[in-house]
């Protein structure tokens, strides 16, 4: 393996991580408070068509990615209504929305857009960091993304420092471990609950629309193709732990762009396995790092006062 | 999931309106008796014997001016030739097709088409318990002697002229094809390409991949990414909706062709789509029906070769040179005549 092949391989897992990452700290998050989403690849896929009807609507970047937020909300919102006022299973509700978002996305776009389904979007651009960029093997990797990567590279530390070191953050682990005690501290479970599912939804929206707004640049009914799932898995392989999810999809993700360039140079291996290795090695690496593997006391369970 | 009515059924829908609607407002014409029993039996347009009802069930979405496209013409074929009531069901998972198999068999539909040779295996299981319903399945080797048959192209003779015309577009002597899953038919198609880029150029540098996944244009695209970084210079696919992802690919590097398959979508991205194979199992379908109306429905598999009236198999574009158009229409002869012998290999890899 040589350099060159290095930094193609860390530029194509870094392209393959950022919308999964993303997810994956709304994800972290949202389950912290004792919510899950398993409804996060319907998000995720709300906030790709989204940004791209945005996209196609404003020729304008950023409102699109306003727009990519706006659809992870409002699946985040449908969610809300379902499990905190009628009182749904969060799983339930999480199977259903994700059915209904690949229902409602596929049929917009085929009745907005007609057979032309691969309308080119503006994309958000690259920056490369001057000096930085040209580090041997990473530079390139992660020092010439766009923006959106940059902060959800930055949405790491930034989601431990919430977590473990401010008041809201303390407010969602008590709305996840012991709501009882948080109310009779004083905390408003729901509304926290509600802030956490909201965070959920903005980030999984701007995951998804870092898949069609970043790399693709149009729109294809279920585009984000199971990664919404991917997300979810990485926040408990990743111990509800923002470096810990981190690690999980970067080891997913460098696996996924080894594996595809294994097969192109003709390794002489099913490529079953090869497409499978991205999972297996995850699931390896990971559970035998774990030595403490509990999710959040309440989470799933709704709260009523 | 979202189910589709033929416009037979839509006409079948809105005669049975139109039908409602003048019972309500002729209140003092004394309707005949069992009318409501009687108009849907009158409705359809075929003469005679009761309409022949299909069921297509396809893994992605009509508007993918690719291979789902072709079943829909498939469907459209079978509704002008037998009049037949036409449905289908697009991205079908094939993790649930034996249900959609099970639903459309419930519904008494005569012929349950699965298209594509991922639907083999609900095929095979509904096939045993519903033995009135007749299943076809294309690109698939499956059959039971009854009321299951399924049919095929040689599709390496396809193949054979998009592998020929990569050879002879490539200028750094590299090309590839991203595929989505490996199953005998293609695995057939991606070596089928191999060899007429062979045939073309003994030096080419040929590079494969399944993503495993038809739909995923973002595994298309990092596939594609990952054989331009190995200096590709034509791409081929066979996907779905994940061939956009290629495109993109080629469309983000400098001097990357693409040809694509199915039908002619140039227009889609002319600066990087060079030509496309013109290949469909549609027109094939029609022998099944016919058997099928006729009564001579066999539970065989069948396989048909590249016909000789096949029309041009790859379509012209502005940014395909003329010569090696022609030349590919010559190939084109000599493997319709049997002059080039093309082989079908089902290897996978690692096999």
């Amino acid at each position: 393996m040589d350099q060159d092949f290095l930094a193609l391989l860390l530029v194509a897992a870094v392209t393959l991580a950022g919308p999964l990452l993303i997810a994956a700290l709304g994800e972290l998050i949202s389950e912290t408070a004792g919510v899950i989403n398993i409804q996060l690849e319907g998000m995720m896929l709300a906030g790709a068509f989204s940004g791209v009807a945005g996209a196609l609507l404003t020729q304008n970047i950023a409102l699109a990615f306003l727009a990519a937020i706006g659809g992870g909300l409002a699946v985040a919102a449908l969610h809300g209504i379902a499990c905190f006022w009628f009182r749904a299973n969060q799983i339930v509700s999480g199977i259903t929305l994700n059915i209904l978002v690949l229902g409602t996305t596929t049929f917009l776009l085929v009745s907005a857009m007609g057979a032309d389904v691969t309308q080119s979007v503006v994309r958000v651009e690259r920056i490369a960091i001057p000096v930085l960029a040209d580090i041997p093997v990473i530079g390139q990797a992660l020092f010439n993304q766009n923006i959106v990567v940059y902060l959800a590279m930055l949405g790491v530390p930034l989601t431990w420092w919430m977590l473990d070191r401010t008041p809201f953050g303390l407010a969602l682990r008590a709305a996840g471990e012991r709501p009882e005690a948080a109310e009779s501290l004083g905390i408003d479970v729901h509304r926290v609950r509600w802030a956490a599912l909201a965070i959920c939804g903005a980030l999984a929206g701007i995951g998804g629309g870092l898949l069609t707004l970043g790399g693709l640049g149009f729109f294809t009914p279920g585009v984000t193709a199971g990664r919404g799932f991917i997300a979810l898995a990485a926040v408990v392989f990743g111990r509800w732990r923002p470096f810990g999810a981190l690690a999980a999809v970067l080891l997913f993700s460098v696996v996924d762009a080894f594996q595809i360039r294994a097969q192109t140079l003709g390794f002489p291996v099913p490529y079953q396995l090869l497409v499978a290795l991205p999972y297996l090695v995850t699931i390896i690496a990971l559970a035998g790092l774990v030595t403490r593997m509990r999710p959040p006391s309440a989470l799933g369970v709704n709260y009523e006062r | 999931m979202r189910p589709r009515m033929g416009h037979l059924g839509l006409l079948v829908a809105g005669a049975m309106a139109l039908s409602a609607c003048g019972n309500g407002t002729a209140t003092d014409a004394p309707a005949t008796d069992g009318s409501a029993s009687e108009a849907p039996a009158s409705a359809p347009a075929s003469a005679g014997d009761e309409q022949l009802r299909v069921a297509l069930i396809l893994p992605g979405e009509t508007t993918d001016r690719g291979f789902n496209a072709t079943g829909e013409m498939a469907a459209d074929l079978i509704e002008e030739e037998y009049g037949a009531d036409v449905t289908f069901t697009e991205s079908v998972n094939p993790a649930n097709q034996a249900d959609v198999y099970r639903q459309y068999a419930n519904q008494g539909y005569d012929l349950i088409i699965g298209w594509g040779g991922q639907f083999t295996d609900g095929a095979v299981e509904v096939a045993e318990e519903f033995a009135d319903t007749n299943f076809l399945v294309v690109s698939s080797g499956a059959s039971n002697g009854s009321n299951l048959a399924s049919y095929d192209t040689a599709i390496e003779d396809w193949q054979f002229l998009a592998g020929y015309l990569m050879a002879r577009l490539s200028e750094t002597g590299v090309v590839g094809q991203v595929s989505g899953q490996c199953f005998p038919s293609t695995a057939a198609n991606q070596n089928g390409t191999r060899d007429g880029a062979l045939y073309a150029n003994p030096d080419i540098e040929w590079l494969a991949t399944y993503t495993g996944d038809f739909e995923d244009p973002t595994a298309a695209q990092q596939a594609a990414q990952a054989m331009i970084d190995e200096d590709a210079d034509v791409l081929h696919t066979n996907l779905n909706q994940g061939v956009f992802g290629v495109v993109q690919a080629a469309q983000d590097a400098d001097g990357v062709l693409v040809v694509t398959e199915w039908l002619d979508n140039s227009d889609t991205a002319p600066d990087v789509i060079v030509s496309t194979l013109n290949k469909s199992y549609a027109r094939f379908v029609l022998n099944k029906v016919e058997e099928l109306v006729n009564g001579e429905w066999e539970g065989v598999n069948e396989r048909f070769p590249l016909p000789d009236d096949w029309g041009p198999g790859v379509f012209d574009t502005d940014l395909l040179p003329d010569d090696i158009y022609e030349e590919i229409l010559e190939v084109q002869e000599q493997v319709a005549s049997g002059e080039i012998e093309v082989e079908r290999d089902e290897t996978c890899p690692g096999q």
